[in-house]
């Protein structure tokens, strides 16, 4: 019961950073915000594993958590980097 | 001694949902990237750090609780990790951190723009 | 080389009976373990000494315990005023190479502390929260890593100085 109480707590909490998503002022701070959502996710599918005892659910957890590594990585290598070239130009000539 | 652990369980995991909470609130009250990739990388970790602590003591046996601490150990690394790629890319990009009292600003970072 | 295999091959077996969560699987894991042991290239990670590591890590659950609770209490707080610093910290004792990233990669769990920018000389860090202790916390930390990934050799030679 516990259990189940924090793992809706805890996606409750996922829809906050939801706000972090839209508002955002960088693609990084979204980025952020998929991390988050990504951490509570492996936390409320820990948590449910334990409360419905279905072991496979840690293994599924085991995965979001290389695979969050995989994305930021890749997230910083090209997304971000192409970002910055096609924008680079327009924030230098805004900045000053 | 187990039921002593395994009572533990409980407040571990309630204390890990406060960083949780903790965690967010930071995301979103802090004033730019950097310092939030500060509440991301270290609140939210040891939030989870703390619900799979309290997961592992009520555990059945050595491997599964030794399983949880592995999951913890890898989005330990990932994140840690993944917060500098992004707090250097994001240098990389030009984007300054916003720093306190900026007429300190020519003294404390004199070193850091040669 | 053959007792870094060994180490390997122990490591790897832990893993794999953690994950296959201490069934009968070891059919399948014998093989995978031995092939995983002798395809994975050598890392910095294989310099660090077993029990040097085992004497470190209470110290860095304890900082990043620390470091969390930092941060979540300043997230709390009415009236946000982090005092934020860049600041840049020289290398003393680290030689290039894995400890230095195994240091700016440390660096962010713990109290108010993040990575900006590792270069030859330096590391760029983002403080939060600057304190008094900031600068000599990291020296110590710097100090601690370099006796961690420290061959024998090398200590021997410094010792002496």
């Amino acid at each position: 019961m516990l259990h189940t109480t924090t793992a809706a707590l805890l996606l409750l909490n996922a829809g906050v950073a939801l706000w972090r998503l839209h508002r955002g002022p960088t693609s990084a701070d979204r980025m952020l915000a998929a991390q988050l959502v990504t951490t509570s996710s492996i936390a409320v599918l820990l948590l449910l594993g334990a409360e419905l005892e279905q072991p496979a659910l840690v293994d599924v957890a085991l995965l979001f958590g290389l695979l969050a590594a995989v994305a930021t990585a890749n997230f910083v290598t090209r997304t971000w980097t192409l970002l910055h070239e096609e924008t680079g130009s327009r924030e230098e000539a805004s900045r000053d | 001694m187990t039921e002593w652990i395994a009572g533990l369980g409980p407040w571990l995991i309630a204390a890990g949902t406060l960083f949780f909470f903790a965690g967010s609130l930071g995301l979103i009250r802090f004033p730019d990237l950097y310092a939030r990739l500060h509440a991301l990388t270290k609140v939210d970790n040891l939030g989870l750090g703390l619900i799979c602590l309290g997961l592992a003591c009520q555990a059945s046996g050595l491997a599964a609780a030794l399983k949880y601490l592995l999951v913890w150990g890898l989005v330990l690394i990932a994140s840690s990790i993944s917060a500098t790629l992004i707090a250097s890319t994001a240098m990389a990009c030009g984007l300054r951190p916003h720093q306190h009292r900026p007429a300190m600003r020519t003294g404390t970072t004199k070193e850091s723009h040669p | 080389m053959a007792v870094r295999l060994v180490r390997r091959l122990a490591l790897l077996a832990l893993i794999w009976w953690i994950i296959s969560g201490a069934a009968t699987a070891w059919a399948w894991g014998l093989p995978v373990i031995l092939v995983t042991a002798l395809v994975i290239p050598s890392s910095g990670a294989a310099r660090i000494r077993p029990l040097a590591l085992l004497a470190f890590l209470p110290l860095t659950l304890w900082l990043a315990l620390r470091g969390g609770m930092q941060v979540a209490t300043l997230a709390c707080t009415p009236h946000l005023d982090p005092a934020i610093r860049v600041i840049d910290h020289h290398w003393r004792h680290l030689p290039e190479g894995p400890g230095r990233l195994f240091m700016a990669s440390l660096i962010n769990l713990l109290p108010g502390t993040l990575t900006l920018r590792l270069t030859p000389d330096r590391l760029t860090v983002h403080v939060l929260q600057m304190d008094a202790n900031t600068r000599p916390g990291l020296d110590r930390l710097e100090a601690r890593i370099a006796r961690l990934f420290a061959q024998d050799a090398d200590l021997e030679k410094k010792e002496p100085r």
